[in-house]
């Protein structure tokens, strides 16, 4: 599923704020990736059966499902799909640690993010097999 | 010279042992006898001996006095009736006899009640006595000449003074330092004004804090201290938990609200560089609205992220990160012309959490520039060196600038949380999370400051273990 040459990388981005939403979405479809927008965890859940995306970048703190419920839930269900989380919280880093005294290995990245840096890390991880 | 019985201060004598207060009433008799023998005051025989019955009554107690009667009784008739120096057995002679030794009943009565009432008083003041010195808390009397006339053992060992030393003293020449201080003034108000006084005060000898209630007498002040210094270390715990929670829910919230425009404006920005519509012009502005935002970034990451840094510790060359810190002040540095002198020893390198040094450096060299005035100047030094008390090896990070100085009482606080000398910019919260992160390092800080005219400065050495980084996260961040 991961980049071969034939298509490019799909990238889920999950953020309830539009302006960082659609910023990134427009920067990754410009950069070669192809990238789809959903404003909350629940919705992602909902398509990222039908879409399949290589890489789910993903906020943590969230009305509703959580970044972090929601990257749980997919790695169980679909471990060949990477997630990112990306926050401008400090309670994000609290999350993160205590899914990882659970046994989950996310990424967290801070908000905000240079654009740079974020299409490294996703280059990256499109690149990686699972 | 008074008597000090179970802490307090004593001015009567009485015997308490049986042989001495039988003794005492023969020499009252004795002395009866004595005045007896003198012709001049002959004329007055029973009245001696009656006076020998009374102060043995009153000095010795009821028997002693009993025994001074039946003597005196005796010794009456064989000196004073006629014939003088024999026995007399006339009607007369023992009518007089009788009469003496009704008088001397009646006196030892009158004493024996007197001295129930006194062992009465006497025992109610024992057990006074042995209350206030089981209480846990101090009580020292105090007369109206502000003489110490009481202390309890637990008063003494609270204060660590004897017993013995303190009372008929003075207090204001026993405490000289007190004199003309809030204690003064309180007991005053509590003496001259007849009310009751309570109020807390720290006792340096002790290093301790004392909640004391002062209570005014007719005789004087009572004075009941209780040490709290526990209780005030935990208020302020709590003060500064209270503090720090406050301010990270602020933080948190700030933090949220900063980071997500930031965020958008930041792409926005990278979206805008990638248009080729731009000319020169515009795009050299673009630079500087991304270097700027890049600023705005940073500090918010800094002073509002309180991030964790969950890296692992990992080989840290301080002389670089010192420079890449320099490079972020760069403008600043330019604006206030400050001349900034660089010395660097080869390979200063520890094992550290990079962003958590980097955040200590940060903070040090923020106050050095916010310190020191236009064209002052700044001193970085870092290089290999050994612990100044241990001697562990490791390397030494040294700030110093030619500022304003910090005083010594902002030098006792310096590093505590919320203590700050930048009234409107500082959180005074950087230099606290620098000894944090210092200490979780097992490395340490010191100061050296001087607010000498012409000769101001601050140094600030850190010591930084070669690798003794915890690979724990903490809380980081913050700015002064």
């Amino acid at each position: 599923m991961m980049q071969d040459g034939r298509r490019k990388p799909v990238v889920m981005i999950v953020d309830d704020e539009p302006v960082i939403r659609e910023t990134i979405l427009e920067i990754l479809n410009d950069e070669g990736f192809e990238a789809i927008g959903m404003s909350s965890a629940t919705q992602a859940l909902a398509w990222v059966e039908r879409i399949r995306p290589d890489v789910i970048l993903t906020d943590v703190v969230m009305p509703g499902t959580s970044g972090i419920e929601l990257a749980a839930s997919v790695a169980e269900k679909y471990p060949e799909c990477r997630v990112v989380l990306f926050s401008g919280q400090s309670a994000a880093t609290d999350m993160v640690e205590r899914a990882r005294a659970q046994g989950h290995d996310f990424d967290l990245l801070p908000k905000p993010l240079d654009p740079e840096v974020l299409l490294s890390t996703l280059r990256s991880l499109a690149r990686r097999e699972p | 010279m008074p008597l000090v019985r179970a802490g307090l201060l004593q001015t009567e004598v009485r015997p308490t042992s049986a042989a001495l207060r039988y003794g005492l009433a023969l020499v009252f008799v004795a002395g009866a006898l004595g005045l007896n023998v003198l012709p001049d005051v002959r004329a007055l025989p029973s009245l001696f001996f009656v006076g020998a019955v009374a102060l043995s009554a009153r000095f010795c107690g009821p028997g002693p006095a009993l025994l001074a009667t039946f003597i005196s009784a005796i010794l009456a008739d064989y000196i004073s009736l006629a014939p003088p120096f024999g026995w007399s057995f006339t009607l007369a002679a023992l009518f007089r006899i009788f009469c003496f030794i009704v008088v001397s009943f009646v006196v030892i009565s009158v004493a024996r009640k007197r001295s129930e009432a006194e062992l009465n008083v006497e025992e109610a003041r024992r057990r006074l006595v042995e209350i206030l010195q089981s209480v846990s808390e101090g009580v020292v009397a105090l007369n109206r000449s502000w003489t110490i006339t009481y202390l309890n053992e637990p008063g003494a060992r609270m204060l660590g003074l004897s017993i013995r030393d303190v009372l008929g003293k003075n207090i204001w020449r026993f405490f000289p330092r007190a004199t003309g201080t809030a204690l003064q003034e309180q007991f005053e108000r509590a003496l001259n004004e007849h009310m009751v006084v309570r109020f807390e005060r720290y006792y340096e000898p002790r290093s301790a804090w004392y909640q004391i209630n002062v209570y005014p007498g007719e005789q004087g002040l009572t004075i009941f201290f209780q040490e709290i210094t526990e209780k005030k270390r935990a208020e302020e715990a709590l003060r500064k938990s209270e503090k720090l929670a406050a301010a990270g829910r602020l933080a948190a919230t700030i933090a949220h609200e900063i980071n997500n425009p930031l965020e958008g404006v930041t792409n926005l920005l990278f979206l805008l560089r990638k248009n080729d519509s731009l000319d020169e012009k515009a795009r050299k502005h673009l630079a500087m609205a991304e270097q700027e935002l890049a600023r705005v970034a940073h500090v918010a990451r800094q002073t509002l992220g309180f991030y964790r840094d969950t890296t692992a510790p990992k080989p840290l060359n301080i002389a670089s990160t010192m420079d890449e810190v320099l490079g972020l002040y760069g403008r600043r540095i330019e604006a206030k012309k400050l001349h900034v002198r660089k010395e660097y020893g080869p390979d200063p390198v520890v094992t550290a959490l990079a962003g958590e040094v980097r955040q200590v450096l940060s903070n040090l060299l923020v106050n050095a520039i916010d310190a020191t005035a236009d064209r002052g100047r700044v001193r970085l030094r870092a290089r290999f060196a050994h612990d100044w008390t241990c001697g562990k090896p490791g390397v030494r990070v040294t700030v110093a600038d030619t500022g304003i100085g910090i005083s010594p009482e902002n030098r006792t606080n310096l590093f505590q949380p919320f203590h700050t000398t930048k009234k409107d910019v500082g959180t005074g919260l950087g230099l606290w999370v620098s000894s944090e992160i210092i200490q979780k390092h097992a490395g340490k800080i010191r100061v050296r400051s001087s607010v000498m005219p012409g000769r101001s400065g601050t140094v600030f050495t850190v010591f930084l273990p070669l690798g003794a980084a915890q690979p724990v996260s903490s809380v980081s961040g913050v700015s002064a």
